[in-house]
């Protein structure tokens, strides 16, 4: 199991149960000794279910929350266990992200003074840069890949995952409230210029992983994020790839040398 | 058969929504979007697999106040801009 799944978690009773077993099905094939599990890799959706599969392996999950969910895999994967388990837990993440009104988004979060900035994009567009420059500046990171964000009584919340974290990141298991959404431009200059809420949903749409692709959840799906939006408009942050940022995001107690 | 003749749908892979006076398209294959203003939500909109480009060209100038000629010459490049991007797809006519 991957080290970063392997951190003990102090919570509540379990939301949802996984079960896991390696099965000799005859559906089920050996892997290849060399593959690309993203790629290999497809999810399918229906009204009342989401499936992974792949030639060596099947996971079915309930989108609803409290449902229970089926791995199955060929036990000649056990090798390459640990990242298909990870894959079906962001995927079970992000359903249950938005069955809670909430949405998990590929992007870093950086938290200072309480708050947390979201700052998301396509890849290469600076999220583990920015969330680096967060961290030697000083700010906590809670993952540099995938955050989720959940509206508890009114008020939007970060959650850390244990997904592509950096540094000490991950181990937080207190949300913390959201301070601003921001979508990464690299640019020649800092700026941030605030969207319509068109392209806010639009940008926040095309970063809510999984679901972004489920046509029975769209308009669950655009309901959240216009909701989100309304609450914390979407800025595109023009980033020279610098701590500089820093200051239009979470400001501090004084400037960030960039 | 004449271009405008040719009959689009929107792709049933694709989603999207009015929001004010613009609309954000979710193209779910690609888990792609895009933004679209009032008068290119007003195409999508128009697109029902029924209606031939001249009878939508027709229905968005009453709706936009816009001359024909201009309607049209302003469609061609969107048009094939939203086919390239799969978000219609034609149902009939030229290039079908």
């Amino acid at each position: 199991m991957p080290e970063h799944l392997a951190r003990s978690v102090r919570t509540h009773a379990p939301d949802r149960r996984l079960r896991i077993e390696l099965a000799a099905d005859p559906a089920l094939l050996p892997p290849p000794h060399s593959h690309d599990l993203a790629e290999t890799t497809a999810i399918e959706c229906s009204a009342t279910a989401v499936t992974l599969r792949s030639d060596w392996f099947r996971a079915r999950l309930d989108p609803a929350g409290g449902g229970a969910g089926q791995l199955l895999v060929h036990p000649a994967g056990r090798a390459y266990f640990g990242g298909v388990l990870e894959n079906v837990l962001r995927v079970l993440v992000a359903y249950d992200a938005l069955h809670r009104g909430g949405v998990l988004l590929h992007s870093s979060a950086l938290v200072r003074g309480g708050r947390a900035a979201v700052l998301f994009g396509h890849s290469g567009a600076g999220k583990s840069t920015a969330a680096g420059l967060g961290q030697a500046a000083g700010c906590e990171v809670l993952s540099d890949d995938i955050n989720v964000l959940i509206p508890v009584t009114g008020t939007w919340q970060a959650y850390a995952v244990p997904f592509g974290v950096v540094g000490a990141a991950g181990e937080r298991n207190e949300p913390v409230p959201l301070g601003g959404l921001y979508r990464l431009v690299q640019a020649g200059r800092d700026a941030a210029v605030v969207c319509t809420p068109a392209r806010a949903v639009a940008l926040l749409a095309a970063s809510a992983a999984f679901v972004n692709q489920d046509a029975y959840r769209a308009e669950a799906l655009l309901d959240t994020l216009l909701e989100l939006a309304q609450r914390h408009p979407v800025h595109e942050l023009h980033f020279t790839r610098t701590a500089r940022f820093l200051d239009r995001v979470l400001p501090g107690p004084g400037p960030v040398e960039g | 058969m004449d271009r405008a003749e040719r009959v689009f749908r929107v792709h049933p892979r694709v989603r999207f929504r009015r929001l004010y006076d613009e609309a954000v398209v979710i193209h779910q294959d690609q888990a792609e979007t895009l933004v679209l203003n009032d008068a290119g939500v007003t195409f999508l909109e128009c697109c029902d697999g029924e209606r031939d480009l001249a009878a939508v060209i027709e229905a968005m100038r009453a709706q936009l106040a816009v001359d024909v000629p201009t309607l049209a010459g302003d469609l061609q490049p969107f048009v094939a801009e939203l086919e390239a991007l799969g978000i219609i797809e034609a149902v009939a006519g030229e290039g079908r």
